[in-house]
C-alpha cells in the first residue's frame, strides 16, 4: 500500500503540471465582415463557453473506458442493491445520524486543508462545528451546528493542491470511485491515510486493522450511498457518452471547487 | 423567426389585390400578438430574484404536495418550467459552432428535440425530490449583458449550490435564462462537449436521433 502511495506521488511529479492551466479561451477569426445582431450575441455566447471542439489531454482514455464500465457494472449489481437493502432496513433518520457522524469526524482534515489554503474564517468555523456537534450533537449524530447557521467547509486535500497551484493532471476512472485526475487521486490518498476512520498505524484511528478499516468504509459509501438513491441512473440518462459525461463534469465540478 | 415565415406565407396565399385595409390591420394584430408573447416569458432585471422567488416556491409547493400523483405535479409545473428557459437560445449554445451550418430546418429540428431532452431531464430528475428546500440567495452581474442568480438546494446531510444564468435580450430590459450551473457543473457546457465529441465521428442526424 505504501509502495502504491509512492509510485503515485512520483508519477505526478513527473506529469502532474503536464496540461495545467490549458488555455479556456477561443481565439476566435474575425473573418466574417457582416455581423449582425445576433451572430454577435452567438460569438459572444461561444467566448463565454469557450471552443468546445478541443479534446482535454486524456492519455488514459482506453483505461478509463473500461474502468468506467466496469465500476458502472459493480455500482448496478453490487451496491446499488446493498444501499437499497441497507436503506430498506435502517430508517432514515438513523442513517442522516451516520452520515453526520462520520462527517464529524472527518471535520478535523477539512480543518487542516482549509488552514493550508489561508482560509482562517472557515477553518474557525470547522473547528466551532466540531466542537459543538461532537458535544450537543452527541458524537456528532446530529449536525446542530448547521442548524445554528455554521455552515461545512468542504476542502480536501486535491483541492489545496489546486490552490497551491498543482494542475490536475490527465484524468484517472478510479476502481470503485469512479472519476478522478492525478491531482486528486494523490490528494484522496492523503485524505484517506490520515482520516480517522482507516487504518495507517495513526493513533487515533478508530479501526486497528484493514479489515476493520474496510469496514468502516463500506459503511461510509453505503450510507451515503442510500442516501442518494437513484441519483447516478438519473444522470447517467443524460449522456450521449456516459465516460465523457461524467469525465467532463467531474472537472468542472472541481475546478469550481478549487477556485472557491 | 416564427413571425417572419408568418408573414412570407400569408404573402403567398394572398394575392395583393386581395388584400383590403381589413386585413393588414388583422395581420399586424397577430404580429403584435405574437411578438408580444414572444417576450411575455422574459423577465425585467429589477424582477430577477423576487420573480425567481416565487416561481421556485411554487414549484416547491407543488412537489411537497403529497396528495398529488407524480404526473399531475409534472402538469401543473411544467407551465412555470417554460416560462423560466430560452430553449431557443441553449439549443443553439449547445451545438457550438456547428449552429451555423445548419439549415434553418435542421436548427428547428434539433431545437424541438434538445427542448425536448431537457424538459425530459428535468421531470426526471424531479423525480429524486424529496424533502430539500431552495433559498434564492445573490445576484452576480458578470458583465452588462449577464445576470447570475445563487440558489442553494439544502438537503438533509448535504447542500448544492444551483446558479441561474440569465441574458439580457438585446435591444430590450428583458432578461431570459440560457444555462443552469449545478455544483460548478454547467448544464449547457456538458452538451455542447458530448455533441461536438459525437459530431466528430457520427452525422447530425444519427444526433438528432439519439435526443
Amino acid at each position: 500500500m505504501k509502495y502504491l502511495y509512492l509510485i503515485l506521488i512520483l508519477f505526478f511529479f513527473m506529469t502532474g503540471c503536464s496540461s495545467k492551466h490549458a488555455p479556456k479561451a477561443h481565439v476566435q477569426n474575425k473573418i466574417s465582415i457582416d455581423k449582425s445582431n445576433i451572430s454577435q450575441e452567438e460569438d459572444e455566447f461561444n467566448d463565454e463557453f469557450g471552443d468546445e471542439t478541443k479534446e482535454v489531454f486524456d492519455p488514459l482514455k482506453g483505461y478509463n473506458r473500461i474502468m468506467t464500465n466496469i465500476n458502472d457494472k459493480i455500482y448496478l449489481y453490487a451496491f446499488n442493491p446493498l444501499s437499497k437493502g441497507y436503506a430498506f432496513v435502517i430508517p432514515k433518520p438513523l442513517r442522516v445520524g451516520v452520515s453526520n457522524a462520520f462527517d464529524n469526524i472527518k471535520s478535523p482534515i477539512r480543518f487542516v486543508n482549509n488552514l493550508l489554503q489561508f482560509k482562517f474564517d472557515h477553518s474557525i468555523k470547522e473547528l466551532g462545528r466540531f466542537m459543538v456537534n461532537s458535544t450537543v450533537g452527541v458524537l456528532g449524530l446530529f449536525d446542530v451546528a448547521t442548524k445554528a447557521g455554521i455552515k461545512r467547509y468542504n476542502e480536501d486535500f486535491g483541492q489545496t493542491l489546486g490552490y497551491w497551484g498543482v494542475g490536475s493532471g490527465f484524468h484517472i476512472v478510479l476502481p470503485f470511485w469512479g472519476p478522478s485526475n492525478l491531482r486528486d487521486t494523490l490528494g484522496f490518498a492523503v485524505d484517506t491515510a490520515i482520516a480517522p476512520t482507516t487504518n495507517s498505524g495513526l493513533k487515533y484511528q478508530i479501526p486497528k486493522n484493514d479489515l476493520e478499516s474496510l469496514g468502516y468504509t463500506s459503511l461510509y459509501y453505503v450510507n451515503k450511498n442510500s442516501l442518494h438513491l437513484g441519483e447516478y441512473e438519473n444522470l447517467k440518462k443524460d449522456a450521449l457518452d456516459v465516460y465523457t459525461f461524467f469525465r467532463d463534469s467531474y472537472e468542472q465540478k472541481r475546478a469550481k471547487e478549487i477556485s472557491e | 423567426m416564427f413571425t417572419l415565415s408568418l408573414e412570407t406565407v400569408m404573402n403567398k396565399k394572398e394575392p395583393k389585390r386581395f388584400q383590403n385595409k381589413g386585413q393588414i390591420m388583422l395581420k399586424k394584430t397577430i404580429l403584435i400578438t405574437l411578438l408580444l408573447c414572444s417576450s411575455l416569458f422574459a423577465i425585467e432585471e429589477g424582477n430577477i430574484k423576487s420573480e425567481m422567488d416565487s416561481k421556485i416556491q411554487t414549484i416547491t409547493k407543488i412537489l411537497q404536495n403529497k396528495s398529488l400523483s407524480l404526473e399531475s405535479k409534472k402538469e401543473q409545473i411544467a407551465p412555470t418550467v417554460d416560462t423560466l428557459f430560452d430553449y431557443k437560445t441553449m439549443a443553439k449554445i449547445s451545438l457550438g459552432r456547428e449552429w451555423k451550418k445548419l439549415s434553418s430546418s435542421q436548427k428547428e429540428q434539433f431545437t424541438q428535440k434538445f427542448e425536448q431532452k431537457l424538459k425530459n431531464s428535468y421531470f426526471e430528475k424531479l423525480e429524486l425530490y424529496t424533502d430539500q428546500k431552495v433559498v434564492v440567495k445573490e445576484l452576480e452581474k458578470p458583465k452588462s449583458t449577464r445576470i447570475y442568480l445563487h440558489s442553494e438546494i439544502i438537503g438533509v446531510e448535504e447542500s448544492y449550490e444551483v446558479i441561474y444564468k440569465f441574458y439580457k435580450i438585446k435591444n430590450s430590459n428583458e432578461w431570459e435564462i440560457y444555462d443552469v450551473d449545478i455544483t460548478g457543473v454547467s448544464i449547457i457546457q456538458t452538451y455542447r462537449k458530448q455533441f461536438s465529441a459525437f459530431l466528430k465521428t457520427k452525422s447530425f442526424d444519427e444526433l438528432l436521433a439519439s435526443l
